[in-house]
């Protein structure tokens, strides 16, 4: 009876994740072990080829690139987003939804649109440029686009939600309880932060972090629109494997790598979250 | 008693709301102080400008001859035992109690002696490597204690210490936080809505009402002599008859004329109530002069007391009585004996608003 309603109530969800992502998923681990046919398409023999191609300084690079973006992304994500998830934290509940559904309104509108939006605003006939050479700051347009800045602020912009969402779940558990404490018990306000209000928000910004991480790596239309197509990043990359290069195999790896690194990124998150829950017992309350 | 902490003249409101209204307190230097009242009365806003959590609108906060309104929370020899008890759940038994002496400055040897010592007190040593999630209510509580005397603060503030734990337990603590601030000198300052709480533990209590101190008396003055009638009822249970104060007693309609302790503090021709608490009822098997006839309405077992309602012909309200089971007349008492009762004078008091 139990099992039964339990396979009706989950079934639906399982059997769209395994296949929509599971079995493709697999099928993708599968083709990175096979040849490159002649005209495209696979050859089913079975080779680790692709796996040593994707050691290549060329494409480790890419990964290393990829990394490097989206590592100071996440880390611009965590400076800007803790102070605003903060602030809303401490909001009385009516300004708390209104600032939260401020912050999730981009994700509402299509997030090819937002990225074209920045191209007008970042071009060397932009508003940008255009209000910095008419209030006399510079002489010249500046470079804002076509470069790793253009692409930083884009995935930036999009992702930030994730990282403000992420860490006010987090801090908002805080009762101020820990804080006043901590106060009352000698601490500065730094110190309170540094010692009692961070560590307790750990799972908050491994969340975020993550978030934005993974979403960032795996990006291709960013790099492409922002960054003039001239940073290769690991989404434009496997794009190109398999619509331009023809090399499914490869492309495979590449994705199947992409994916393991996504993977032991999000279970390291679940088990910081996990201990610090089972650490905090009822911190919550 | 030398003064420790003065309140004087403190006023806090929330909006409109007058949360604390002109309060004038002092606790003595080794004191056990309680602040008592029944939910907003504004003790916790109290608590709260004592601990430095809040600034008061008017008036000053003296510690120890200094004048500490200014002064910072952390920056005050004050510490506070919250509600919550707020352990800091990402640290051990012992890193919350070093957490306060790290502050100062402490490292080393002598921070870890203090721990130990401070552990030692609330008898939670074996316990010192655990995580607050792995404590039930009452170690918690021994921690948050622990965490908050190992600074030797000149003052410890306790918000309703023992709200959270169960009757046992309170019962136990109640001896236990006695005890606690008589080794250590340290004056305590409880809040609390539990007047039994107040009662066993406190040299003194102030009991508020709306923001004002409705009385400040010893727990026995309390309860034996109540100012008002909110005072009276607050604490313990009381009959409260309704009269008019006359030369010679309270004259209550259809009962006669009663004589009280404090009938001289009353002008006579207004109208006052007698109060008397329910043990004081004493309950006869015959008519003696000055005896009300009573009918018993209804009547609960205790286990060591029995409660008794007492119907009066003529009034609506029953009059109640408390009996030791262990009285004599207790064994033969029912649902709808007719008795007679009285109460002495010198137990009965003159109330107004």
């Amino acid at each position: 009876m139990v099992l039964s309603r339990r396979i009706v109530l989950t079934g639906p969800g399982i059997a769209w994740i395994v296949a929509l992502l599971v079995i493709p998923c697999l099928l993708i681990l599968g083709n990175s072990f096979f040849e490159r046919g002649v005209y495209g398409g696979i050859d089913y023999i079975f080779t680790l080829e692709n796996y040593a191609r994707a050691a290549d300084p060329l494409y480790a690079a890419v990964f290393w690139n990829s990394a490097q973006v989206a590592g100071i992304t996440t880390l611009i994500s965590l400076l800007v987003g803790y102070p605003a998830a903060y602030c809303i934290a401490q909001m009385n509940p009516r300004r708390q939804l209104a600032c939260l559904i401020l912050v999730m309104l981009p994700l509402w509108s299509n997030y090819l649109i937002r990225t074209y939006a920045w191209m007008v605003m970042l071009n060397n006939e932009g508003l940008i440029n255009r209000v910095l050479i008419g209030a006399g700051l510079i002489d010249a347009p500046l470079p804002l686009l076509y470069n790793d800045f253009a692409i930083i602020i884009g995935l930036t912009y999009g992702y930030m939600p994730f990282m403000i969402l992420a860490l006010f779940s987090s801090i908002s558990k805080l009762g101020p309880d820990l804080r006043e404490a901590s106060t009352d018990l000698g601490a500065s306000a730094f110190t309170t932060f540094r010692r009692v209000t961070l560590p307790l928000t750990l799972p908050g910004i491994a969340a975020g972090s993550v978030f934005v991480f993974v979403l960032s790596v795996g990006n291709f239309v960013t790099p492409d629109l922002l960054g003039g197509g001239k940073r290769t990043m690991l989404g434009n990359l496997i794009y190109d494997q398999f619509l331009t290069a023809r090399d499914w195999p490869f492309g495979s790896a590449i994705a199947a790598i992409v994916v393991f690194i996504m993977m032991a990124l999000l279970t390291a998150q679940a088990i910081i979250v996990n201990r610090r829950s089972r650490e905090d017992g009822e911190a919550g309350q | 008693m030398s003064a420790l902490l003065e309140v004087a003249g403190v006023s806090k409101s929330f909006g409109p709301v007058k949360a604390v209204d002109n309060i004038d307190l002092t606790i003595g230097a080794n004191e056990f102080f309680a602040l008592l009242g029944p939910s907003g009365c504004g003790k916790t806003t109290l608590l709260r400008m004592i601990a430095g959590f809040e600034m008061p609108d008017q008036g000053r906060i003296i510690l120890a001859g200094q004048d500490i309104t200014g002064v910072k929370a952390n920056k005050r020899p004050i510490n506070l035992m919250f509600q919550s008890y707020a352990l800091f759940p990402h640290m051990t038994v012992a890193g919350n109690v070093a957490y306060g002496l790290e502050m100062e400055g402490m490292r080393g040897a002598e921070l870890d002696r203090r721990v130990a010592e401070a552990l030692d007190l609330v008898q939670l040593s074996p316990l010192a490597k655990r995580k607050p999630a792995q404590l039930s209510g009452g170690q918690k509580q021994r921690v948050a204690l622990a965490r908050a005397l190992v600074k030797r603060p000149q003052l410890l503030l306790l918000d309703e210490p023992l709200g959270a734990l169960d009757k046992k337990l309170r019962e136990q603590m109640q001896i236990e936080l006695k005890r606690l601030q008589q080794e250590t000198g340290i004056a305590f300052l409880v809040v609390t809505h539990d007047q039994e709480e107040a009662l066993t533990m406190a040299d003194r209590i102030a009991l508020l009402k709306a923001g004002r101190v409705a009385q400040l008396d010893a727990p026995r003055a309390l309860y034996e002599r109540p100012s008002s009638r909110f005072v009276a009822d607050f604490i313990g249970q009381m009959n409260f008859l309704a009269g008019e104060v006359t030369a010679a007693g309270l004259e209550i309609p259809g009962l006669g004329c009663f004589g009280a302790v404090n009938l001289a503090d009353h002008a006579i021709g207004t109208r006052a109530e007698l109060a008397i608490r329910p043990e004081r009822v004493e309950l006869l098997d015959g008519a003696v002069s000055g005896a009300i006839a009573a009918h018993v309405s209804g009547l609960a077992y205790l286990g060591q007391d029995l409660i008794l309602h007492l119907s009066i012909a003529g009034r609506a309200q029953p009059l109640v009585a408390r009996v030791p089971a262990a009285n004599p007349l207790s064994t033969r008492l029912r649902q709808g004996l007719d008795l007679w009762c009285r109460w002495p004078a010198e137990h009965s008091l003159v109330l107004s608003e």
